[in-house]
């Protein structure tokens, strides 16, 4: 998915997760991870991030994540809308979470 | 407006006026901290009894003023507002945010996402890109710089023959320079234009690397005052040489040169606070003595009062060729003229509002 503009979703209350996404021309993913439970959960947040930019087909881009506790479908779901903006899709198919 | 919980209420104004402004700065003193003139989008979040207990605001891509009521810290309320004007800066097409704070607060915006750009004992520079700063750096840094790497920073509004004597100066006694020109856009010359003609003008100085402040020196968010002229508070003096001495440490500059300063206040204050801490940083400055045409040292506000008032051929003797080619093109001038007026403008609203302080 091209990503056209920087968009962001969530926030930053507890239990969510804030994702900021910024289109790049080259550098793979680039991600920033700031999260309450980083020692804990920091490197499947990480995961669970990157898994779901590659889902979506999204090759270059900077990520930058605030998390406050978020469990695995809240990141999903915000990093999957965060995109969906940055492309400007407006008809989302959203299938059933994993 | 949207409800959050226990009945306390959030609104946004853009910028707030008239009484709610009035209720903001009354909250903001008691913070110790000051309604910034420059703001232009602000938060607040108010209890059951319609008080605020807390506020944060957007001045361009800086976060401002942001506080919570000290029986409230702790509740979350920050990191409402900063999710708010994330959203508010994101819309407006700013893709990333600096934050002035208090050295004390720095583990609390940390944990919003925020990391340290520079500091000193009374304020702290953050920014929400972890790599921002050193992404900037990266982008200046010039594989040929080698022995002593001096550094020039000039606004260059336009170039003149006293910015190109100060560069000729400081190239001899450095091996390399970075001649880094203002970045930020709030000149009668556009930041592109002033740059190019720098290019030029300073071209055939073999050892000079032309490069730009950028968002971190001499920027609104390093030093806001710079651009309003009228004071210069020690406060952001010093934060903007931290932001240089950080600088320095990864180009490896050992000398700093400005041209002495006998007209503008600000700039005076700027130079006698690098004189103080830049030696601390390893760091030497440099003063040199300006170019002086009858008696007078040349300046770049003389020509632009020139150039508005129509008597642009005049500029010939005061600035590199590069300059005067560049307004002898009529769509330059009219630009420069637009701006300049706009300019004019704007500074008397801000001094006005400044000015009741």
């Amino acid at each position: 998915m091209e990503l056209k503009k920087t968009a962001v979703a969530g926030t930053m209350e507890s239990s969510d997760i804030m994702v900021t996404v910024e289109p790049r021309e080259s550098g793979g993913i680039v991600l920033e991870l700031t999260s309450s439970v980083m020692k804990q959960y920091g490197r499947r947040i990480e995961r669970v991030i990157r898994e779901t930019a590659a889902e979506l087909g999204v090759e270059h881009a900077l990520i930058c994540a605030v998390d406050k506790g978020a469990l695995d479908c809240t990141v999903r779901a915000r990093v999957s809308a965060a995109i969906f903006r940055a492309a400007e899709r407006e008809n989302i198919t959203w299938e059933v979470g994993k | 407006m949207r409800r959050i919980e226990y009945g306390y209420e959030l609104c946004a104004g853009r910028p707030f006026r008239g009484q709610a402004q009035a209720e903001l700065r009354a909250f903001l003193a008691e913070a110790e901290l000051t309604y910034d003139p420059g703001i232009g989008y602000s938060v607040v979040i108010r209890d059951e009894a319609g008080r605020i207990a807390a506020a944060a605001s957007l001045d361009r891509d800086t976060v401002k003023c942001a506080a919570v009521r000290p029986d409230l810290q702790g509740s979350g309320l920050m990191a409402q507002l900063i999710t708010c004007l994330r959203q508010e800066a994101v819309s407006r097409g700013i893709r990333s945010l600096f934050l002035y704070t208090k050295p004390r607060n720095r583990r609390q915006f940390a944990e919003l996402g925020f990391y340290e750009v520079a500091g000193t004992e009374e304020v702290l520079l953050m920014e929400d890109r972890r790599g921002g700063f050193a992404a900037w750096a990266a982008g200046i840094q010039d594989i040929r710089a080698c022995g002593t790497v001096g550094c020039l920073a000039a606004n260059c509004n336009p170039m003149t023959l006293g910015h190109r004597h100060l560069i000729e100066q400081a190239a001899a006694r450095c091996d390399t320079l970075y001649l880094l020109v203002v970045s930020e856009d709030r000149s009668a010359v556009p930041a592109a234009h002033r740059r190019r003609i720098v290019e030029q003008a300073a071209g055939d100085l073999a050892n000079v690397i032309v490069a730009e402040t950028g968002r971190y020196l001499i920027s609104s968010a390093s030093f806001p005052d710079y651009f309003l002229k009228e004071r210069a508070e020690a406060v952001w003096c010093g934060l903007d040489i931290a932001v240089f001495c950080r600088l320095a440490r990864i180009l490896g500059i050992s000398r700093r040169f400005v041209g002495t300063e006998p007209l503008c206040p600000v700039t005076a204050a700027y130079n006698r606070a690098m004189a103080a801490a830049l030696p601390q940083a390893g760091v030497e400055l440099v003063e040199l003595a300006r170019l002086e045409q009858n008696g007078v040292p040349i300046s770049a506000t003389a020509v632009r009062k020139l150039i508005a008032d129509g008597r642009w051929q005049e500029i010939k003797s005061l600035v590199p060729e590069a300059a005067y080619d560049y307004f002898s093109e009529e769509e330059n001038r009219r630009l420069f003229l637009q701006r300049y007026q706009a300019l004019t403008v704007s500074d008397q609203i801000v001094a006005q509002e400044t000015g009741g302080r």
